[in-house]
């Protein structure tokens, strides 16, 4: 008789919690009562993070999946559209003008992997446009400020692709009250005093302090603590791995500034500018701005942070409140251990440029559910799998944000001499910069599936910081000029029609408060 | 531009109105609302299609007039070329609107840049003593019963959507002499999609009374023919 997995167990309710858990409960059709029962159990106590508030595209999808209403879940969590991330002064000034530069989200129109547009504007098919601009229309729709899609497009449905920026902390309360009602999640309030394991050294039950639940049994876990991770790091004993060789980032000031208007636009990207030990994040939900500077203690104290926090938001209001976090980036040597997975902050945590926090929760709590183990024999060849899998995305994750340090030209400070040291720089960063310095980025660069930063990505980070790919030896590999320049006057009329066509930010977020999407 | 005022018997004391048989207002209107309830006399003479309202993206019922936006075959200076109008475009000047002070109140507002308006000809809206003119009253009661009917109007949209029986619908149409054109923004009701409907869900649409406006709204379509014939007459 082989053992049967027939009970989950999620520990921890903050946003990988409540995300897992639907994900989970959803694909195993637990509102079925001969199916694979999914409880979710979280502290009374223990704050969420809430933080992390820009998502990816990847979270649409999800969302759709979890046949939750957009409307009613970008009204519940204040969350307004991103369409991508505008960075400020990650290059010294040029010509005493700051520079600037858009990672937009969309591949809707122009993707590179049809035909890749970056060699033509490294030769000059685009004239002086700048990257950005020459290859998307989205760039310039964030500038203007405008949504990323109308009234009438159906939910989930973009015009430019887009995520969102959210409430974190509502998030999770919103994800809670769907998955209890509408995906059959049992939801149990006590804190894991213990975690027991087996002869196996499997875990078995927790133990809690409130009576009626003093143990949950189980059979397969996933670890949602958050930082303390009591399952994978306490009680199986799977290392963690600091990352402060690569990533100097470790702490962060954050501080919620209101609008000064009740109609001041409401920027429709994250602005992350750069300062001499770190960078600010500039996040435009529908209430409020979320704002936070996130640096490097080894080269800037708390108290100069702050200053420079505060120069930042340029406000007089004495009553906010800064709340500073400490940030422990790194990953734990596995993902998935015996009959448990990690997933959030006890898998990995890295700080938030890119905003990649919410994608691999999503990432993971998707793979475990397609390849969700069903029995105990099976377990082991998912573990293999799945950390595999995971361990790639997360150094592919690592690599992507590095790129924005160790390309830039600024040494103004220790901490930006420090970042462009070549021994900060992954191998495998290393090598893909050494080869795009004379040719252009391509596909074949980006062969994995499961790869959570593009091409794309890639090209708008590396041309934005005017990366020299030097291409000239090259040329004749590259005619087809007439294509490109018709392509990239199509991107100049694209934005033409889209500025004419679509709304303004704060004008969509108020209608869909007020009317939802259609669902067709 | 429209001007609405409410209608009060000091400023439109001596107001009448004259009665225009060519709807003039609306000879630029490629599509006028519908109601449920007037789907099956609407269906002999226009295609009833559902489109989204761009302010809010909810779905309205509505019958085409024409074939592209600003195009409104049925105008015609000799009179409305239908024999059924569409009871939206019947109240004219007049529409009730929410009242500022009393937001569950509606009152009767009218359009004051309106031409048909004047003190000699037409209907008049109050008497010597001032009191409201049985025109008047009924123009008032005609519009509070169109209104409850938009909200049923709603309620059977509401249950196509929910049953997942609405479908977008690209017209394409062929003009004698012209390129063909498409017509894009039109949703209709799937015919598969409700043959497919579970029995509990079609004794629901009947238990509401909605069986006959799906039946015409199907059948409304084959009009589409007739509005084709009638842009061909003007080219």
């Amino acid at each position: 008789m082989k053992e049967l997995v027939n009970r989950v167990l999620v520990v921890g309710g903050g946003t990988a919690g409540w995300l897992t858990a639907g994900i989970l409960a959803k694909q195993l059709n637990s509102k079925q009562l001969d199916s694979v029962k999914v409880t979710l159990v979280e502290s009374p106590n223990i704050p969420i993070m809430g933080v992390g508030e820009g998502t990816w595209p990847s979270l649409r999808a999800t969302l759709q999946k979890l046949e939750i209403d957009e409307g009613e879940f970008m009204r519940e969590c204040d969350a307004t559209f991103k369409q991508g991330t505008e960075f400020v002064n990650w290059m010294k000034p040029n010509d005493g003008k700051k520079h600037s530069y858009y990672h937009p989200l969309s591949a809707v129109f122009h993707a590179a992997h049809d035909f890749n547009l970056s060699p033509y504007w490294l030769l000059g098919d685009a004239g002086k446009q700048s990257y950005d601009l020459a290859v998307s229309s989205q760039a310039n729709i964030c500038s203007l400020g405008f949504a990323p899609k109308k009234i009438t497009t159906p939910a989930y449905d973009a015009i430019q692709n887009y995520s969102y920026h959210l409430n974190a902390n509502k998030f999770a309360t919103f994800l809670a009250k769907h998955c209890v009602e509408k995906l059959g999640v049992e939801h149990l309030i006590a804190n894991v005093n213990n975690v027991d394991l087996d002869e196996d050294g499997y875990i078995s039950s927790v133990t809690t302090d409130v009576q009626e639940i003093e143990t949950i049994n189980a059979d397969f876990f996933v670890d949602c603590s958050g930082s303390r991770s009591i399952l994978m790091g306490d009680a199986l004993g799977v290392e963690w791995k600091g990352i402060s060789d690569i990533i100097f980032n470790d702490t962060a000031l954050a501080v919620q500034v209101p609008y000064p208007e009740i109609d001041t636009p409401i920027a429709t990207h994250t602005i992350a500018t750069a300062f001499d030990s770190g960078w600010t994040w500039d996040i435009g939900l529908h209430n409020r701005r979320g704002t936070g500077y996130v640096y490097s203690s080894r080269h800037t104290s708390d108290e100069k942070a702050e200053e420079t926090l505060m120069k930042y938001i340029n406000q007089t209001d004495d009553n906010l409140e800064v709340r500073k976090i400490k940030l422990n980036v790194g990953y734990r040597e596995e993902f998935f251990n015996k009959n448990c997975v990690a997933i959030g902050m006890s898998a990995v945590f890295i700080e938030p440029l890119e905003a990649s926090a919410i994608f691999l929760i999503d990432a993971g709590a998707n793979m475990l559910a397609d390849q969700f183990p069903r029995t105990r024999e099976s377990m082991k060849w998912v573990e293999k799998k799945y950390n595999k899998t995971f361990k790639l995305r997360w150094e592919k994750t690592l690599d992507f944000v590095k790129l924005h340090y160790c390309i830039s030209n600024r040494r103004d400070s220790q901490y930006w001499i420090d970042n462009c040291q070549p021994e900060t720089i992954p191998d495998s960063l290393k090598e893909r910069l050494e080869h795009w310095k004379s040719h252009p980025p391509s596909k074949y660069d980006f062969d994995y599936a499961y790869e959570p930063f593009v091409l794309d990505s890639y090209l708008y980070v590396l041309y934005g910081m005017n990366f020299n790919s030097d291409i000239k030896h090259n040329q004749s590999t590259f005619a087809e000029h007439e294509r490109a320049k018709m392509m990239f006057s199509d991107v100049e009329k694209l934005t033409e029609h889209l500025s004419n066509e679509l709304p303004k930010q704060r004008d969509l977020v108020e209608s869909v408060y007020k009317y939802g999407f259609q669902t067709i | 531009m429209p001007k609405f005022v409410a209608v009060n018997n000091t400023a439109h004391k001596d107001l009448k109105v004259q009665e225009d048989r060519t709807f003039s207002h609306f000879k630029s209107q490629h599509i006028a609302s519908l109601v449920v309830h007037e789907f099956a006399r609407a269906a002999q003479d226009y295609p009833i299609i559902f489109v989204k309202d761009n302010e809010t993206g909810q779905f309205r019922a509505a019958a085409m007039l024409g074939l592209k936006p600003g195009q409104n075959l049925f105008y015609s200076q000799d009179g409305w070329k239908a024999q059924y109008r569409p009871e939206s475009i019947l109240g004219y000047p007049f529409v009730l609107a929410e009242d500022k002070n009393n937001k569950e109140q509606k009152i009767l507002v009218i359009d004051e840049e309106c031409e048909r308006l004047n003190t000699k000809e037409g209907q008049a809206f109050f008497d010597e003593k001032g009191e409201q003119t049985k025109f008047i009253s009924n123009i008032g009661n005609f519009l509070s019963e169109h209104l409850l009917k938009q909200e049923k109007t709603q309620e059977f949209i509401k249950i196509l959507l929910e049953y997942k029986i609405i479908v977008q619908q690209t017209l394409e149409i062929s003009i004698s002499g012209k390129e063909n054109q498409n017509i894009d923004g039109i949703y209709i009701i799937s015919e598969d999609g409700f043959n497919k409907l579970s029995d509990k869900q079609f004794l629901e649409l009947r238990k509401h009374g909605f069986l006959p406006a799906i039946y015409s709204q199907l059948l409304s379509m084959a009009r589409v023919g007739s509005l084709v014939k009638m842009a061909d007459k003007i080219h």
